[in-house]
């Protein structure tokens, strides 16, 4: 098996073999054991489907799955795929009906997923259709265990996976609990494409240390200085991540920190309209900024007054789309709303400090498809023991995210059988040698 | 469209027809700072994707309800955001025209946006429609608004400099 000649140097999980990003094998292997496995999937946010018959499209990892609300008011998580012949049964992005047919053979499903109708089931004067036996009331689509909270939609397709809020942690719920203490109303969409392996991106997410260096108008206009107040927590797992910060705390010595950069820190430069960057006190805590990380594929966000979510969809092994749902909630008067979406401008796929992400990614995915014996260096914060960081200036979280990434994949990073592979060489060394 | 609602002059034909080709060829050129210049004093910007106009839903890609909004993109753009290294060329379809009630012209058109890698490389970043509206004061057409309706709204890699 293919993961098995990748090298793990480190226990500590400072290193990570490129080869992770680029290995057909090891995608289809997280399509089963990550995706398909013991872990809670963000599906959207029940705002989005208030009503009886509503439904949405969504996917898990590659796998298309229909949201669908029933008569009941129950939310089901249903593999959106006809049990006939296996087509896409929902094409619709989203929208309400009374059930789900497959336009191939029109076999219709209720909105629960039970088969409940197969045209022509007797055939036509005792010939054709389907035989006796079939029974459809043994049909059904292939259904997801859901857990609702605070009106997000999380779905696992392992019967083996703990309770949702074990699988989130305290430090996780306290956040979930914060950014949707009240009813929220969806302002809207965007979506990014980027041409890169989709950890990359939860590496991007999980490293505080890129925000002040990467995203320059954050340090061009004030917004997001690594010499700011803030950090990262994770939970008991660490495969989870958030990333928090106070606008406003840093000072004169505390930017010198920049001094060796270039373009990095300019405070000459300074916006025409700043009415984008206030932030309308609406939390009791002084946070400004949460990049709240949960594995494998959902981001929470906060920055100032803008909120969404941000889904990370896989699209085979070397593109995948960030799907950003924008938010408010349902009691913001038309000015809150109006700020919310001015504030928009900062993140999404033309964001102010979130439009280099893509660029990150695809340069990253790019380059290291050649060094696929190496390995990328996560030391900033810190080696050894995984923990929360005091300030912005670590990118431990992306240990905490492979940690728990090759507990479920069955990968033992730095073991002796693993060492041993890492001190193999390969063919081309084994000549320069 | 009918006729009556169709009272634009030749002349006036031509003034936005120039603004329409101006507005793209800076924008394809990189001389951002001139393309504020072709926005009223009131003037307006903002891209959205079909999906939100669809389904009514009012976030936008870049939403600059002023001037200085546009100033201040094209500010970022030179000294704080960080690029992907191309270079843009639109092909923009000819403008369908009304006339609104006061005064103004709502132009319709389209326009394919190709971006090209420093290797030569082209792609096709996206397709989509301008709605715009239009005000001409003495021979010279300016934008009042300027709306882009993003139908690849599957943002490749970054959406940077305006379309
Ligand atoms: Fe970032």
């Amino acid at each position: 098996m293919e993961t098995q000649t990748i090298s793990w140097p480190a226990k500590d999980l400072s290193r990570i073999p490129f080869a992770m990003y680029h290995s057909p094998e090891v995608y289809a292997q997280e399509q089963e054991r990550i995706f398909r496995g013991p872990t809670w999937n963000y599906l959207g946010l029940e705002a989005e489907l208030p009503s009886a018959g509503d439904f949405i499209t969504t996917v898990i990892g590659d796998t298309p799955i229909l949201v669908s609300r029933d008569e009941q008011g129950k939310v089901h998580a249903l593999v959106n795929r006809c049990k006939h012949r296996g087509a896409v049964l929902r094409r619709e992005a989203c929208g309400n009906a009374k059930d789900h047919s497959c336009i191939y053979h029109q076999w219709r499903y209720s909105l629960a997923g039970q088969l409940e109708s197969v045209p022509f089931q007797r055939g036509m004067k005792g010939e054709g259709g389907m035989p006796a036996d079939f029974d459809k009331s043994k049909i059904h689509l292939d259904e997801l265990k859901v857990e609702v909270y605070k009106g997000i939609i999380f779905a696992t397709f392992s019967a083996q996976a703990e309770p949702l809020l074990d699988y989130l942690d305290a430090p996780v719920v306290y956040e979930i609990d914060r950014l949707f203490a009240k009813k929220i109303k969806v302002l809207g969409y965007q979506r990014q494409r980027i041409f890169g392996n989709w950890k990359l991106y939860n590496d991007n997410v999980r490293d505080p240390n890129h925000g002040g260096l990467l995203h320059m108008f954050h340090a061009t206009f004030g917004l997001y200085r690594l010499s700011q107040v803030g950090g990262a927590k994770l939970d008991r797992k660490h495969r989870h991540n958030i990333t928090f910060n106070q606008l406003g705390t840093d000072d004169a010595e505390a930017n010198a920190g920049y001094s060796d950069t270039k373009k990095v820190f300019q405070s000459e430069y300074q916006l025409r309209d700043t009415a984008m960057l206030q932030n309308k006190k609406e939390f009791a805590d002084p946070v400004t900024l949460v990049i709240l990380s949960v594995f494998p594929g959902v981001v929470f966000q906060q920055i100032a007054n803008s909120l969404c979510t941000r889904q990370i969809r896989t699209r085979g092994l070397n593109e995948m789309e960030l799907y950003w749902t924008y938010f408010g909630y349902e009691d913001d008067d038309q000015a809150m709303t109006d700020h919310r979406l001015l504030q928009a401008n900062l993140c999404g796929p033309g964001g102010y400090i979130s439009m280099e992400d893509g660029e990150a990614v695809e340069i990253v995915h790019k380059a290291s498809f050649t060094a696929q014996d190496q390995h990328a260096i996560v030391e900033v914060g810190g080696k050894g023991e995984i923990r929360d960081s005091g300030n912005l200036i670590s990118e431990m979280p992306v240990r905490g995210f492979w940690s728990y990434y090759c507990e479920l994949m069955g990968i033992e990073p730095g073991s002796a059988e693993m060492a041993k592979q890492a001190a193999a060489q390969t063919p081309l060394q084994k000549a320069a040698a | 469209m009918s006729a009556a609602s169709f009272e634009a002059s030749f002349g006036d034909y031509f003034a936005i027809s120039q603004l329409l080709s101006r507005t793209v060829n800076l924008l394809d050129a990189s001389r951002l700072e001139e393309w504020v210049d072709c926005f009223a004093d009131d003037g307006r910007y903002y891209v959205l994707s079909r999906e939100n106009y669809e389904r009514k839903l009012p976030l936008k890609l870049f939403q600059c309800d002023n001037k200085n909004m546009m100033h201040d993109r094209v500010l970022s753009l030179r000294q704080a955001n960080v690029v992907n290294i191309h270079r843009d060329q639109h092909v923009t379809g000819l403008p369908q025209l009304a006339k609104n009630a006061d005064g103004t012209f709502r132009a319709d058109s389209g326009y394919a946006l190709y971006t090209t890698d420093q290797g030569g490389i082209s792609q096709l970043f996206g397709v989509g429609a301008y709605m715009d509206t239009i005000r001409i004061e003495s021979g010279q057409a300016l934008f009042v608004e300027r709306n882009v309706i993003v139908d690849t709204f599957s943002i490749p890699n970054m959406l940077s400099t305006p379309i």
